[in-house]
């Protein structure tokens, strides 16, 4: 699509100029006025003429094309040129997901709600009607979720707790973009566009482990008795299971808390097992070890989800997989540990060690020693592939010249 | 370049020493061809009142046939007709258009009306006849009336229609209503006609009373190949106008119109009896006295 521009616009209000000047000539020299006593024959005489004869003023063609070639001259002189037309852009917000966005400012608000409001301010100076703007959770090279309005759950404490890393920041500067963060201190984005909350040294947590967390501020840290012990949940059917009774050891070593049908958002970790529909036999191994047994088929991964064993008979089954806070796990409670068996309690500690999640969040040491500065750097239309503009002020001018010289040539 | 009159100037008459001498000799002229007309056919003259025989004119067409001098067709094998006149004086009228239209031509129809009402008058006076020129007064739906019983009455006539302007608004028909026309018996009507229908003078064209419609047209109304090309046609009098593309063909559609408007005026006329007369302003007065005589 291409729409019509001129360079000089101001002379398209000299458009009127030719037609006044015809008419006043038209009224002028082309017309004589002739009083007479005979109007009534006059009229007589019009009204069985033909319709051209009864008009007021009927342009001679050569003024007519007299006109037409001042016309044409005033385009030529507004110098028109066909301007393609901006495709609609849709801008990428990359909102950082790191438990940092969720440490409250000074009024106690999220850092990561501050950080969107400026984001959506500065986003309407610079999206287009037609644009789409798409907002992006991203984790490291992740996108974790993408939405079309910022969502306040990005930033909640339970979001914390998973301990995400922040956005891996270069793959993500683009014309189009915003870095939507809360620490604008070392990123620099060259392309990109950059909008960061900043936020006040405050008071939190750095670390935490069962039965204590590492809690302080600025220059002060101590180790603090945890509010309660981790919960696990852990269905009672598969506890007697080997799986079952390894994450047993594991809770009891830890000083972890089985729990039964606790809501996700109360518990450190679930363990989830498939249902036993359709279940088949399935062998997994690692470590030196192998587990057989019934196994059914787990639900769609979600984005942050590592497979941790497969099925050796059919490697694009998954039998465990884990993220921060869930495992799951295809096998029934029928199962076998072939192999080393200690092994296998170790592996699957490993396992549970690396997805318990803490009982409140944590967030990096840097959040809570360095204040940092709100920083704005409005992101950058992208350049599309444009073709070049295309003035045709010529063709008006050689319009007017033919016109011209027709109008030199008719008889007025 | 069209010619172009010059609607400003509405027209003034002027009536010079040489038309006076020239509106003499058509007076004169006029009577010795009446004396001569009167002799050579015989006609006996009564002194007195009473429905007397005052000569002989030719048929004009259309006219009754009732009062065809069959003897004189016997003799000469030409049409007369016998005139008469029941008083002793004859009485008559002529109607000056001096409306704003008659300002137009060159010369003007104004000037050339004046002229022959001026010689009309002149003829009529100089055969005994009282004569009552009217024209429009300053004053609009009023009529200005000179009249003359005497020939020596009629340089008295010429000054009132010397510098008359044509300013006029109206239609002779109001004039023709005047108790001086209707009491004449010849009744002489000039201007360009434009303004009113031969059915509107009708009425005048009565038993024992003679009318002439002298038409005078300016040449342009005559004749528009001037104008060729765009022409906003005004009406002086209406103030409305009329833009036309001239070329041939509504030249040529004017022309049936205007043939079309005056053989109506002559048809009707001539159905009562009546004379009607077309001529541009361009003709000479004398010409245009003895055609309407």
């Amino acid at each position: 699509m291409e729409a019509l521009e001129f360079e000089a616009f101001a002379w398209l209000w000299a458009l009127p100029a030719p037609f006044v000047v015809a008419w006043w000539l038209s009224r002028a020299r082309g017309a004589s006025v002739a009083p007479t006593g005979a109007l009534e024959v006059w009229r007589e005489a019009g009204a069985e003429a033909p319709r051209a004869a009864r008009r007021s003023w009927r342009w001679s063609p050569r003024t007519a094309a007299a006109v037409a070639s001042l016309v044409a001259a005033i385009f030529a002189l507004a110098g028109p040129f066909l301007e393609p037309r901006e495709a609609p852009t849709t801008w990428s917000a990359i909102v950082d997901a790191s438990p940092s966005m969720a440490l409250p400012d000074a009024a106690g608000f999220p850092r990561g709600q501050r950080a969107a409001e400026r984001a959506q301010r500065l986003l309407a100076r610079v999206v287009a009607s037609g644009d789409e703007v798409e907002w992006r959770l991203v984790s490291g090279g992740r996108t974790l979720e993408r939405a079309s309005e910022p969502n306040p759950r990005w930033w909640s404490t339970q979001s914390a707790r998973l301990g995400l890393a922040r956005p891996d920041w270069a793959r993500f500067d683009a014309l189009g973009t915003l870095w939507v963060t809360d620490r604008g201190v070392g990123t620099s984005p060259r392309l990109a566009g950059l909008c960061a909350s900043g936020g006040v040294a405050g008071h939190g947590a750095l670390a935490s482990w069962p039965g204590a967390r590492l809690a302080g501020a600025g220059e002060t840290w101590a180790v603090e008795a945890a509010e309660r012990s981790p919960r696990v949940n852990l269905a009672a059917e598969q506890r007697s299971s080997a799986i079952g009774r390894a994450v047993a050891a594991w809770a009891s070593a830890r000083g972890v808390e089985l729990v039964e049908r606790f809501a996700p958002d109360d518990v450190e970790l679930s363990i989830l097992f498939a249902p036993p529909e359709r279940a088949r036999h399935a062998v997994g191994a690692r470590d030196g070890w192998r587990i057989e047994g019934a196994a059914g088929e787990l639900g769609a991964a979600a984005a942050l989800d590592e497979i941790w064993a497969r099925d050796a008979t059919d490697p694009a089954r998954v039998l465990v997989r884990a993220s921060r806070g869930r495992v799951e796990c295809a096998f029934a409670a029928a199962h076998v540990v072939r192999g080393d068996s200690a092994a296998f309690a170790v592996a699957w500690a490993e396992l549970l060690d690396s997805a318990l999640l803490p009982i409140a969040p944590t967030a990096p040491l840097e959040a809570f020693t360095q204040a940092s500065e709100a920083l704005e750097r409005a992101p950058q239309r992208p350049l599309d592939e444009r073709r070049p503009a295309r003035p045709f002020a010529h063709v008006f001018a050689v319009l007017a010249a033919l016109l011209a010289l027709l109008a030199t040539l008719l008889k007025r | 370049m069209n010619v172009v009159p010059n609607v400003d100037d509405p027209g003034r008459v002027s009536l010079d020493a040489s038309y006076v001498a020239r509106a003499r000799r058509l007076a004169e002229g006029f009577a010795a061809l009446r004396a001569r007309e009167s002799l050579a056919l015989g006609a006996a003259r009564r002194a007195g009142g009473g429905d007397e025989l005052v000569g002989h004119r030719p048929l004009r067409a259309g006219e009754d046939a009732r009062d065809l001098d069959w003897e004189l067709y016997a003799r000469l094998e030409r049409p007369f007709v016998r005139e008469r006149r029941t008083e002793a004086g004859e009485r008559w009228a002529i109607v000056f258009d001096t409306s704003r239209s008659m300002g137009l031509g060159r010369p003007s129809k104004l000037q050339r009306a004046a002229e022959v009402v001026g010689g009309l008058a002149a003829c009529g006076l100089r055969i005994g006849a009282r004569v009552d020129c009217l024209a429009f007064a300053a004053e609009p739906g009023r009529a200005e009336v000179e009249a003359c019983g005497r020939d020596t009455d009629w340089l008295r006539c010429v000054r009132w229609l010397d510098g008359r302007r044509a300013l006029g608004a109206g239609s002779v028909v109001e004039l023709c209503a005047h108790v001086r026309v209707m009491a004449a018996r010849r009744v002489f009507v000039v201007g360009d006609l434009f303004d009113c229908t031969p059915r509107e003078l009708a009425p005048l064209a009565r038993a024992g009373r003679s009318l002439c419609a002298l038409a005078l047209l300016a040449p342009h109304e005559l004749d528009p190949r001037a104008h060729e090309g765009a022409v906003e046609w005004v009406d002086p009098e209406r103030e409305q106008s009329l833009a036309l593309e001239l070329d041939e063909a509504v030249i040529d559609r004017y022309h049936v119109a205007l043939r079309r408007r005056l053989d109506a005026w002559a048809a009707t006329l001539a159905r009562h009896g009546q004379r009607f007369h077309v001529a541009s302003s361009e003709a000479a007065f004398e010409d245009l006295v003895r055609a309407a005589l």
